[in-house]
């Protein structure tokens, strides 16, 4: 009778820890800067992953800086442009090496040309009909610049002299591009799949998060598919399967290493050492946490 | 027959003993009480049923008592006990009112006897004016139920689903009593009475303007000046072109716009008329609890809340900020604008003093909440013996 009890409990146990398991995966690696590292980012408002030299660029708004990290969080330099690179909030980058930024002070798309240490700058106004107010911007294989602008709420597709040519989504809150097409995070607890590419596609697929989410401030999409929602108000990232059904929850409210009081930007790191990796960007610890599996 | 008539006549006996027994006591009771305390205080039209039937001790404790008045037990814990329904409806609502929701039943209702219904301290009128002494300041023509004092015609005094403490969505509210004709239609150009905002642009308690209209006008809307905002084109665009002094606010790094088209000025300010500064469409905390209500019910589990947690605007900019939060000048400077005095004798913050857990500068909000307040005094973090100290000073 013992034994059958036994046999019992280990056949329970074996059955439920994958799915335990399956929520406690993600294992904190690093926090970058690292405190004792003396560097210090004023305000840390986004990054961006270059698959080709395996490094995390950091934007520091405020100081008008881009720091270089490499894969094991270790700082490895800064660049402001000779103070040109102006309030960045928003960074990507195109296959050619080129960097787009949006520069909030001067409400303008910055192209940062690394090789030919070059910058241009291209302002909107933020009035008449064609006001825009850049809150990120994307960079799409097929369909080129993308820009979720706050004033309208949409996601403006920009032609190559930056005039809107296509508009999706509403009440957007972030948009990241992945597997060929574009997600778009918005604030009616939905992301909205749209292929930009295709132009009789306007609406896209509306896909449903079923959590009662407090305030949703970034997107991203696992290479499997799954769907990483930041919450600044519950101060997790939850993750959500492709038809949009809660899976699990990472981190709590905190400061320590793993944990998060305002997430920002949540980034997979798609390279041959970074692969699987997702680095959480968050604005008031300052930093940013690598989680691998 | 002779076996039933004593059998009857014992419990005759037996009730006369009892009552005997039973009714000097409440008497003596009551006597007691009213020899010290003057029966005048438990006489009135409307009397306390405990006070009714001379049981004051179903209320306060005869010898001793931790509480005020020898109470059995705290104000709230006590009324609760026979009026637990009230509390269970008031704490399923939205919005509580302040008094109920900190147990203090006695500011509005005496305790023993009064001559207003409900056991209201005074007519309704003055026991709400006694708290909101705004409300008597108020010029011009009155709303009828107003006037009248008939406060809780419009307001749930305890709790409600609806900001305010309103009875009901304010267009069905007002819809209670004033009805819709075609003269009516016409001055709200042609629009459907249901689903309306009426207390945005009319004021529920007077007005000297027409028609209860709020005092602060749109230049447009007083001029009747309709087609400088109703053009057709981006509403906010339109509104900037006219406001074009906040336009550096939103090339903040945070910015309020939040993306809803047409609407992100007119979700927090009046394109017609107000009472607040600004065309705000209500005092600084309501206007903010549209968006942010699950700030404020993190406020209400709270112990000890910032005094001047309801007004947003002291600490957070309205429209765009370079700070996390929107705050004002920083997280020390969103603080040091009212507690100055602080910084000379404050644990060491600023720079150059890192938290030891995030390797971030110290600020006033590594030690306390003040916007969701916590359950420790000056919205401490942590206990002050040990809980707010240790994590960062194990040593000790």
């Amino acid at each position: 009778m013992r034994y059958t009890q036994v046999i019992i409990t280990l056949l329970i146990y074996c059955c439920t820890f994958p799915l335990s398991a399956s929520a406690a995966v993600w294992i904190s690696q690093w926090r970058a800067p690292d405190p004792q590292s003396g560097v210090r980012l004023e305000s840390v408002l986004a990054m961006v992953f270059d698959p080709q030299r395996e490094r995390i660029y950091v934007a520091d708004g405020l100081a008008g800086k881009l720091h270089a990290f490499d894969l094991d969080g270790q700082h490895l330099s800064d660049f402001d442009a000779g103070g040109d690179l102006g309030t960045p909030v928003s960074i990507t980058l195109q296959r050619t090496g080129r960097f787009w930024f949006v520069d909030r002070k001067a409400n303008a798309l910055v192209r940062l040309v690394p090789e030919e240490q070059r910058l241009e700058r291209f302002p909107f106004s933020l009035t008449g009909a064609e006001a825009m107010l850049p809150e990120k911007v994307v960079w799409h294989p097929e369909a080129g610049l993308m820009v979720l602008d706050r004033l309208s709420g949409n996601v403006l597709a920009l032609d190559d002299n930056l005039n809107v040519r296509g508009r999706y989504g509403s009440n957007c809150i972030d948009v990241v591009s992945a597997a060929g097409k574009l997600w778009i995070l918005q604030a009616d607890a939905s992301v909205v799949q749209v292929d930009p590419s295709d132009a009789s596609e306007s609406k896209g697929k509306r896909i449903a998060l079923q959590y009662d989410l407090k305030r949703p401030s970034a997107l991203e999409r696992s290479p499997q598919g799954q769907l990483f929602i930041a919450d600044r108000g519950l101060c997790q990232v939850l993750v959500f399967s492709p038809a949009g059904r809660h899976l699990y929850s990472i981190g709590a409210r905190g400061n320590r290493l793993g944990r998060f009081s305002a997430p920002r930007q949540i980034l997979f790191l798609d390279s041959a050492q970074g692969s699987g990796a997702l680095a959480v960007l968050d604005e008031v610890n300052r930093c940013v946490d690598l989680f691998r599996r | 027959m002779m076996y039933r008539n004593i059998r009857c006549s014992r419990w005759k006996i037996l009730l006369a003993v009892v009552a005997l027994v039973l009714f000097p006591a409440c008497v003596s009771l009551a006597l007691n009480c009213v020899q010290c305390h003057d029966s005048i205080h438990f006489k009135g039209t409307y009397e306390h049923e405990p006070v009714a039937r001379n049981r004051c001790d179903s209320c306060h404790s005869l010898h001793a008592s931790r509480h005020a008045g020898l109470l059995q037990q705290s104000e709230a814990q006590l009324c609760n006990g026979c009026h637990a329904e009230v509390t269970e409806a008031w704490s399923k609502s939205s919005y509580t009112h302040s008094p109920v929701h900190k147990g203090e039943c006695t500011s509005c209702h005496a305790p023993h006897a009064s001559a207003f219904k409900g056991l209201l301290k005074d007519q309704q009128k003055e026991v709400c004016a006694a708290c909101h002494t705004s409300l008597s300041a108020t010029q011009g023509k009155q709303h009828a139920p107003f006037k009248k004092g008939q406060c809780a015609s419009c307001h749930a005094v305890h709790g409600s689903e609806h900001q305010g403490l309103l009875r009901s969505e304010d267009s069905k509210l007002c819809l209670g009593c004033h009805k819709t004709n075609s003269a009516w239609q016409q001055r709200h150009n042609g629009r459907k009475a249901q689903g309306m905002n009426c207390l945005e642009c009319h004021h529920p308690h007077a007005s000297t303007k027409k028609a209860l209209l709020r005092p602060l006008q749109h230049k447009p809307f007083a001029a009747g000046n309709c087609s400088a905002c109703h053009t057709g084109s981006s509403a906010d665009g339109r509104c900037l072109s006219c406001h074009s002094q906040v336009l550096p606010q939103f090339q903040r790094v945070h910015t309020h716009l939040q993306g809803k088209g047409a609407s992100n000025c007119t979700a927090c300010h009046s394109p017609h008329v107000s009472s607040q500064v600004g065309l705000l469409k209500g005092i600084a905390g309501s206007v903010c609890r549209d968006c942010h209500a699950d700030k404020l019910e993190r406020r209400k589990q709270a112990l000890y809340v910032h005094p001047q947690a309801n007004h947003c605007s002291d600490c957070h900019a309205g429209h765009g900020s370079d700070e996390p939060y929107m705050l004002r000048g920083g997280m020390a400077g969103a603080c040091e604008s009212c507690h100055g005095e602080h910084s000379t004798f404050t644990h060491p913050i600023g720079d150059d003093v890192l938290d030891p857990r995030t390797g971030t500068p110290m600020d006033c909000i590594s030690c306390h909440a003040p916007c969701t307040g916590t359950m420790f005094e000056h919205n401490l973090r942590g206990g002050r013996e040990r809980g707010l100290c240790l994590p960062c000073h194990p040593g000790y």
